[in-house]
């Protein structure tokens, strides 16, 4: 991507930790504070608390990166992990396997996309973008 | 940052409960055990969220089980939330299940 300034580069949390979604929070906050207003900034560190989270409870990974860019009027948020996507249907009518992070998570964001780590090739990247409205 | 540790407020007469700080993942099953006895409440349920700073979809989890352990008996009501935390109980789809969503000025 051309011209991208970096907001923040990468910070790199160990998975086991109690308080990874609140730090990854602040930091995502602080990043994108200077390019966002609220409630951008609240929608985009909810959408990367999904994905942390997501990474946290299925990956199986030590660690999870997190990395902040800027494009003029937009912050792209990756977070990426060692493990493997391990993707379920929703029970139906079921509990924590409705995928209800994942639909926050689409619908907080103006994009997203996920590499999804397999057996073969471990590591799953998910891509968020939000951008001034 | 200690300020926004989550924290349980029951009330005396275990009918509803005070929420503070952030819900997430890494606190559920704590948010979980300091809830249940709300779980058994005889009718209505009243939280008090007007405390709460950040809610994510295991916040939205804990809310939707304790609607289905309550719904033969009452409604389970989510008041004083800020602008942020009621959007997120709207996209949720939480005013779909019958749960009541009352901003800061009915609480």
């Amino acid at each position: 991507m051309a011209e991208a300034a970096t907001a923040g580069g990468t910070q790199t949390y160990p998975a086991e930790s109690d308080s990874l979604l609140a730090d990854v929070r602040r930091y995502v906050a602080a990043a994108a504070e200077p390019y966002l207003e609220e409630p951008s900034i609240h929608d985009l560190v909810l959408a990367v608390t999904e994905a942390c989270a997501n990474a946290i409870r299925h990956s199986g990974s030590d660690e999870i990166r997190v990395t902040v860019t800027a494009h003029e009027r937009c912050v792209e948020i990756t977070v990426e992990d060692d493990g493997v996507y391990r993707m379920s249907l929703p029970v139906v009518d079921g509990d924590a396997g409705s995928h209800r992070g994942l639909y926050l998570m689409a619908a907080m964001v103006d994009d997203f996309s996920v590499r999804r780590g397999t057996a073969a090739r471990t590591g799953t990247t998910v891509r968020l973008l939000k951008c001034a409205s | 940052m200690a300020d926004d540790a989550f924290q349980v407020e029951l009330s005396d007469d275990l009918d509803g409960a005070r929420l503070t700080g952030e819900l997430d993942l890494l606190v559920y099953e704590k948010a979980d055990v300091a809830l249940s006895p709300l779980f058994d409440a005889p009718g209505d349920v009243i939280l008090d969220v007007s405390g709460l700073t950040f809610v994510d979809s295991s916040g939205i989890r804990l809310f939707v089980r304790l609607e289905r352990a309550i719904r033969d008996r009452g409604v389970l009501h989510l008041r004083g939330a800020s602008p942020h935390i009621e959007r997120v109980f709207q996209v949720a789809g939480l005013p779909d299940l019958g749960i009541v969503i009352a901003d800061g000025h009915d609480g």
